[in-house]
């Protein structure tokens, strides 16, 4: 069997690896846009080659899958999905893992995203108000409150800022701050030309993070075992936001800090998108939709936004914890046949992911970029790691840092504790070859980080369930003197934009 | 005891004065005389008094800042044009750490190799410091002695917020994510954050009086809730309390109440609010000048005659320095009043000493329980008794919080070990 991956980073070495551990044999050709060493060796080591392009041009991935010709072609990124890889490459007659371009609106656009959810009443969804002008959006600014500022298109995971603004005394300067962060926003957005609305301005939740993704053929679902990741570049949850520093998964389909019946609620809610999707764009979705989730005191289980893919590193996670033949699945998916699936996860193997930048990332991507940097592999895997090429690019026989995470390593075991150690001990083979610092999360998977989440999720669990039971899911009541009980008088100027879809 | 105070934030823009002015609000329990803010002007680093600051258009990306209790800084701030520290004790080679924290900055090496530098002063017993380059990266770190606390605080993606209180980040609307350890600290600049550790001393403690006095009650202090340390302090002090002699418990002033309410909690005595403050500028609270102190301490302690009179009364305070605060109580107790017995509960050791680390700048000649035998204190106090806590129970509590002490000033280097 011929597979043809899409994609250049750690995502798509992870799946990579996933699919390549399959009794089917699979000669593995990759499509990136540098020469990934890891994905270049998986695809040299099964038979197959990495050919270099522009992944997110159709045109020019369609010439590579009628070169190579393959069974069954996994699209990773979001990119490709926006620009219409996937719709090419079907309406050729393949079989192709990955959103279409209208489905991936899911990911590209928040606006649409929340407004499917309002439109179809789905459980897990926060108050909004989007924008096209600047102008509209200060004026709005002006008295949002407790609010999350958001480019209304997806921009590399970047670009949130979160303005908690619950102490009267700081109020009026953070009115300022909020109307510099929605004309930065404005900014970046200005070189999208798919995107109407810019900018995305939400209730503000708090909470426990995590990401449930799930596998569909456009009829089953697939649920894969919860993984959180960490979005803050620093230790303690400190500084900007990343695309993810490392995460924990397990044990079994849970994390140490989320319910089973939290998982159940989680997984209608992300069902209940997938039809709701279906319905407003006439498309079946075939590929993975992953759900950023946040559980939180006002509902439980609440979405923070959509991926139309694999997350990453939260497929990192999941290598060494998929007992089933992880190319099957996909092969099922795209041929329609995922009823009846099911998936095998190793319960008693807990994971550990940790990603490894370059000093810059996230902010100033280009002094992290061009660092020459170097990796002891055989010694990780000696610790029983596995190591994740990410953004890093082989030039003759030296690795160079392209800005984004380097590597992402992945270590498992019985219990978080001992796996947290080995993980620590892997990451000091890693090194900078010219001096330039690498950083990564201590903290992600200490025993004090998950205990800290565990204390968070109970405090969010104790007011969510009180609220459940008196019936105020996301309502709030307000009662004005001389005036009477107004309801919902907190989020009445956050209200969802209910006029349709771009 | 000065409060320390910084912000650190990621993205331009926010409005650090406002920070700064609520932050330092935040710490007048540990000074009020100087209010010192140090952020970077167009010329570079510069350290004013925070009012100063105020009409001065933002260029900067974070600040420090500290509060004092003394006009006098030396020791306390050093700074030029390139940077600027603050510590939190006198530290007489504080220009050398300048200095080679300065020749970092030259070497581009600051978030490289400070903790080298820094480990150079660990037998000078440096104390916790923040400083601010003209970079802007800042260095926020916590003396290997321990002593005094240091809280680090985060704000969405965009702010770090360090403070000696740890209710400093809560009252800014900021999460509270760690407590530094003794030899921990933390550089930041835009593109890195990085904790790290030099080699602490080989024994460190939280200074007695952290706990006992000096940080807010909504604090904690290495994770430990300061309230309920203070009240677990006033059960066991109930211990020394003949319940057949008392019948309310006051806790005087403010800073007693949360002792007073454990010893009457502890006790199933009616614990009473029995003074009413007439609201002062709290500055005039923190004067040196005796007279201006008297003013304060009197403006405070209006006493509700009728849940006083003919009552035999215990009055809970934290500590007993030089004795004016209780000598005025006693007055207004005995002279306005009419008790029928005064009984006080001092719910720490008699302090004898002089602060070897100089966090308290008492002479022992000003020290009362170090010039007065207890016979004459009693007198001096016109009290029935003085019962004081004995360092076996504050050891007990500190043993029982697993935590360890400083009691320098009680004649006791360590408590909360095995004896």
């Amino acid at each position: 069997m011929k597979i043809l991956l899409v994609g250049s980073g750690g995502r798509e070495h992870a799946l990579a690896k996933l699919l390549f551990n399959s009794a089917l044999k699979p000669r593995l050709f990759v499509l990136a846009d540098y020469v990934n060493p890891g994905l270049k060796r998986e695809a040299e080591a099964s038979g197959g080659k990495l050919y270099t392009g522009d992944t997110v041009n159709p045109l020019e991935v369609a010439r590579i899958a009628d070169l190579v010709s393959p069974d069954i072609i996994v699209v990773g990124p979001e990119e490709p999905q926006f620009t219409g890889v996937v719709d090419v490459l079907r309406e050729k007659g393949y079989s192709v893992f990955g959103a279409l371009s209208k489905t991936s609106m899911i990911e590209r656009s928040k606006v649409f995203a929340r407004t499917l959810m309002w439109k179809h009443s789905i459980p897990g969804r926060l108050y909004f108000k989007a924008f096209k002008n600047l102008e509209e959006a200060y004026e709005y600014l002006k008295h949002a409150g407790d609010v999350v500022l958001k480019p209304a298109r997806q921009a590399g995971g970047k670009g949130v800022r979160v303005i908690r603004d619950t102490r009267a005394y700081l109020t009026s300067d953070k009115t300022d701050v909020k109307i510099q962060a929605a004309s930065k926003i404005f900014d970046e957005l200005s070189r999208y030309q798919d995107i109407e609305y810019k900018i995305i301005i939400e209730q503000r939740v708090e909470g426990v993070e995590y990401t449930a993704q799930v596998i569909t053929d456009g009829s089953s679902i697939l649920p894969l075992p919860l993984v959180q990741d960490n979005p803050h570049a620093f230790e303690g949850d400190l500084g900007p936001e990343t695309g993810g520093m490392g995460g924990i998964s397990g044990p079994g389909f849970l994390l140490p800090f989320i319910t089973s019946d939290e998982f159940n609620t989680t997984i209608d809610i992300i069902q209940k998108v997938l039809r709701a999707l279906e319905v407003e764009v006439g498309e079946k979705y075939t590929g993975v939709i992953a759900g950023q989730m946040m559980l939180t005191p006002i509902q439980g289980p609440t979405v923070i936004e959509f991926y139309s893919r694999f997350g990453d590193p939260e497929i990192g996670c999941l290598i060494p914890r998929i007992e089933s033949d992880f190319l099957e699945i996909i092969e099922r998916t795209v041929s329609g046949r995922l009823a009846g699936a099911k998936l095998e996860v190793k319960d008693n193997v807990v994971s550990i992911v940790k990603a490894v930048a370059p000093v810059g990332y996230p902010s100033s991507r280009k002094e992290a970029l061009g660092h020459p940097v170097s990796i002891n592999e055989k010694a990780i895997n000696e610790l029983g790691c596995i190591v994740l090429y990410a953004s890093v690019e082989e030039v003759g026989s030296v690795l160079y840092t392209k800005g984004s995470r380097v590597f992402e390593i992945v270590c498992y075991g019985e219990n978080y504790n001992e796996v947290y150690k080995r993980s620590l001990i892997a990451l000091t083979h890693i090194e900078s070859l010219d001096g330039w610092p690498l950083f990564y999360r201590r903290d992600i998977g200490s025993p004090e980080q998950i205990n800290e989440r565990i204390k968070l999720a109970e405090k969010a669990r104790q007011t969510y369930t009180y609220r459940a039971s008196r019936g105020l899911v996301n309502e709030s009541i307000v009662w004005i003197p001389g005036k009477g009980v107004v309801e919902n008088m907190l989020f009445s100027t956050l209200t969802s934009s209910r006029g349709g879809f771009e | 005891m000065p409060g320390l105070l910084s912000v650190f934030s990621f993205e331009p823009g926010w409005p650090l004065y406002v920070y700064a002015k609520y932050g330092l609000l935040t710490l007048q329990n540990r000074g009020e005389e100087k209010k010192i803010l140090c952020m970077n002007a167009n010329s570079g680093v510069e350290c004013r008094d925070l009012y100063e600051w105020s009409s001065t258009k933002n260029i900067s990306n974070g600040f420090i800042a500290g509060v004092f209790n003394s006009v006098d800084l030396d020791g306390y701030i050093y700074w030029n044009d390139k940077l600027a520290v603050i510590t939190d004790r006198r530290f007489k080679e504080i220009s050398e750490l300048a200095d080679s924290i300065e020749k970092l900055i030259s070497e581009d090496a600051l978030w490289r190799s400070i903790e080298k530098v820094l480990s150079d002063f660990n037998g000078k017993e440096i104390p916790s410091f923040i400083a601010i380059t003209k970079n802007g990266d800042e260095v926020i770190y916590r003396s290997p002695l321990g002593l005094t606390p240091l809280s680090i605080g985060g704000y969405g993606f965009d702010l770090l917020i360090a403070s000696s209180e740890s209710s400093t980040i809560e009252v800014l609307d900021a999460d509270v994510r760690r407590y530094l350890k003794p030899g921990e600290g933390v550089v930041v600049s835009r593109n890195y954050l990085r904790f790290f550790q030099v080699e602490r001393s080989r024994i460190w403690k939280i200074c007695a009086f952290e706990l006992l006095y000096t940080s807010r009650h909504d604090s904690l202090i290495d994770g430990i809730g300061v309230y309920e340390f203070r009240k677990t302090l006033g059960a066991r002090l109930s211990r020394q309390l003949q319940s057949e002699n008392i019948d309310i418990v006051l806790g005087v002033p403010e800073t007693a109440i949360p002792y007073a309410i454990g010893l009457a909690q502890a006790s199933s005595k009616p614990f009473e609010q029995a003074f009413i403050p007439t609201p002062v500028r709290s500055r005039s609270m923190l004067k040196n000048n005796p007279l201006e102190r008297l003013i304060a301490i009197h403006l405070k302690l209006n006493p509700v005659k009728s849940v006083l009179e003919g009552k035999r009364v215990a009055v809970v305070d934290d500590s007993m320095v030089t004795g004016a605060t209780l000598k005025s109580v006693s007055q207004i107790l005995r002279n306005r009043v009419g008790v029928r017995e005064l009984h006080l509960f001092i719910a720490s050791p008699k302090i004898i000493k002089e602060c070897p680390y100089r966090i308290f700048e008492f002479n022992k000649d000003c020290l009362i329980s170090a010039n007065l035998d207890d016979e004459l204190l009693r007198k001096y106090l016109e009290v029935d008794s003085v019962n004081w806590l004995d360092l076996e129970s504050l050891n007990d509590v500190a043993r029982m919080y697993n935590c360890k002490l400083c009691g320098s000033c009680f004649g006791r280097e360590v408590l909360g070990v095995d004896q």
